[in-house]
């Protein structure tokens, strides 16, 4: 298991490099010299070689990538070329918001999601299985910047139940609470069919498996052996959907984030492609890779753990 | 616990889109405590439904006619609960592939506590503590790490026998072995059939043993039912139905034994033709298409149990007459 999880996590730090040295080739590859696109055509040469020299840009591009991973090494990310922030203030401030949406709406679609798919199986072929069915399917279809545009026309503008903008007053855990659900709700509607479906199907699988007529054969009651003899092996298509879909979600979050203007990571992101600020696009898109990676690794090992016949196989 | 199992007239037909299969027809099948009682038969024949409707484990397709109980109790006229009370209680079932009969990321000692779920006069540690012992007693060495191991880590005849441990651990008055051996190598099958004659002398509930091997039928069985194409055409004492088959199928599936064989042979025998189509079977004797000594009665009317002995029956006009 220990060797194993050595692995992933070398694989994982991998692809981080290799994230970055693609990052830094498209900034190479893109046409015209971000200096000049981001000063305007009326930047004198002074301003454009100043801002070249800050940004390090008249370096050869492997120095800069070798000099980007030691300074980030230490925690530093550079500096913002406007304000000259640290970048890994930037993120600092803006991150916690993005996790607590992006994570909000994962666990609210597995809380959900799980036992709708678990109902459907033990109420399977009846009027129950048929409209977990249908409404799964319905809110898959749905795209979530539909969800996120209408929840927010119906439940904030016209009942005024909810805000309709911002992340809550600072420091006000209610009002916080209260303007994360519609967000909330737009990234996860769609995860809660799209998992109820995931644990339907798996768990059929399963459920037509000898060793579940076995279990049957000792007479165990039905909710036990689709909540432990079926759910542990059914779950585990999910966790893998689940992590690759994370990222999804944090993307989601991008667009979440600018219909309700909330201080975000996607925000940082977006706002700082527009204004060719590359030292703050590396240093977020390092930080969101890592999580990624980590999130990943996080659901193998748990797959490991959950099914010790994965374990087995990478055992040494 | 023990008490009695009776088949009469016993029918199960599943619903198909493609129209009823009959899979099984009067069947009659009577076993009292202390006995074991063998069912052999090709593929097809019906064994795994007879073992499948006593163990109330039919699926929602197949419909009952007739009457099979245990203890005077009517199996398919009790609601599901009460079934599932039935059943890893009274009633236990060793399953026929030890490679799948258990769940791949539960620890044996987990299931094997959880099968135990009627004793509700157990904790946890009685329970593992049972679990070691029976371990011991059907022949797994270090029983208390192998609680601990994965049905993977175990081979094939060692998963046989905690299949056989987990079934003896809720005390069944009836045991039905589905195929306990068809799964394993030939060394692997004779240590099983020994165990099981072992675990039968101090047993004293109904064993019912399914096979399609006749030599594990005789090794271990009281009484044998041969079945073919759902129906029981022969049974009798083991004795009987080994030295003085009666049944033209019996015999000719005897024949088709290679451990019976006198000398060598250029070719093995076959019984030609094919099993009936179950969703229209023959009005007449369902086993005329392929007999030898077949008569012109045969292919049109069913033919009658004829008592050959106490307990020696055949369902042949063949013998009839």
């Amino acid at each position: 298991m220990l060797a194993y999880a050595i692995k992933r996590i070398g694989l994982g730090l991998l692809i981080l490099v290799l994230v970055m040295v693609a990052m830094y080739a498209a900034v190479f590859l893109v046409p015209g010299d971000p200096a000049s696109v981001a000063l305007g055509p009326r930047a004198t040469p002074e301003l454009k070689r100043l801002l070249i020299e800050r940004m390090g840009l008249d370096q050869p591009i492997w120095w800069q990538i070798v000099e980007f991973f030691r300074n980030a090494l230490t925690g530093n990310l550079g500096y913002d070329v406007w304000s000259n922030r640290p970048v890994s203030t930037l993120v600092m401030e803006a991150l916690p918001n993005t996790l607590i949406l992006g994570l909000t709406a994962l666990a609210a679609a597995l809380v959900i999601g799980v036992p709708l798919g678990c109902l459907s199986v033990m109420r399977r072929g009846t009027v129950a299985d048929a409209v977990i069915g249908v409404l799964s399917v319905g809110v898959i279809a749905v795209p979530s910047f539909v969800v996120a545009i209408y929840s927010l026309l119906v439940f904030a503008v016209t009942l005024r139940w909810l805000p309709a903008i911002g992340a809550g007053e600072a420091g006000d855990i209610a009002s916080q609470a209260r303007a994360l659900v519609l967000p909330a709700l737009a990234i996860a509607l769609g995860w809660i069919g799209y998992i109820a479906r995931m644990v339907r199907a798996s768990m059929m699988e399963v459920m037509g498996e000898p060793h579940i007529r076995t279990a049957r054969s000792f007479g165990l009651p039905e909710w036990k052996i689709v909540s432990k003899y079926a759910l542990r092996i059914a779950i585990i298509p999910t966790i893998s959907l689940v992590a690759v879909g994370l990222g999804s979600i944090l993307s989601s979050a991008v667009f979440v984030e600018a219909v309700f203007a909330r201080p975000g990571i996607g925000k940082l992101i977006t706002d700082a492609v527009n204004t060719r600020n590359y030292p703050v696009v590396m240093g977020t898109v390092l930080v969101m890779t890592a999580i990624y990676v980590s999130i990943t690794i996080a659901a193998d090992l748990l797959i490991a753990r959950l099914d010790p016949r994965v374990r087995d196989v990478f055992r040494g | 616990m023990s008490g009695s199992l009776a088949a009469s007239n016993l029918s199960v037909r599943y619903e198909t889109p493609g129209g009823s299969v009959h899979a099984l027809r009067h069947v009659d099948i009577e076993a009292h405590p202390g006995e074991v009682i063998g069912i052999v038969g090709e593929s097809g024949c019906g064994k795994s439904t007879l073992v499948t409707a006593m163990a109330n484990l039919l699926p929602a397709n197949a419909r009952i006619d007739g009457s099979i109980s245990w203890n005077g109790i009517e199996l398919a006229k009790l609601d599901a609960h009460r079934q599932r009370l039935l059943r890893g209680d009274e009633i236990a079932l060793v399953s026929q592939d030890p490679m799948t009969a258990f769940n791949p990321v539960l620890t044996i000692g987990d299931q094997l506590v959880d099968f135990q779920h009627h004793r509700k006069d157990l904790g946890r540690a009685e329970k593992r503590a049972r679990i070691a012992a029976m371990l011991g007693r059907v022949g797994i060495s270090d029983a208390e790490r192998r609680m601990h191991s994965y049905p993977h880590e175990l081979s094939g005849g060692m998963r046989q026998r905690v299949a056989i441990a987990a079934a003896l651990l809720t005390d069944p008055g009836l045991l039905i072995a589905d195929e306990p051996t068809t799964a394993l190598d030939v060394t692997m099958e004779a240590q099983i059939i020994h165990l099981l004659r072992e675990l039968r002398r101090d047993y004293n509930g109904i064993i019912v043993i399914v096979s399609h091997h006749l030599g594990v039928i005789a090794e271990l069985c009281d009484r044998v039912y041969v079945m073919y194409a759902g129906e029981v055409v022969e049974s009798g004492e083991v004795d009987a139905i080994f030295h003085d088959a009666t049944h033209p199928y019996t015999q000719a599936l005897l024949a088709c034994d290679p451990a019976r064989f006198q000398q060598k042979l250029d070719r093995l025998p076959t019984i030609p033709g094919m099993l009936p189509n179950l969703t229209q079977p023959p009005c007449g004797c369902v086993y005329a298409p392929r007999c030898d000594r077949v008569l012109a009665s045969c292919g049109t009317v069913a033919p009658p149990l004829v008592e050959l002995s106490a307990s020696h029956v055949a369902r042949c006009h063949a013998v009839s007459s």
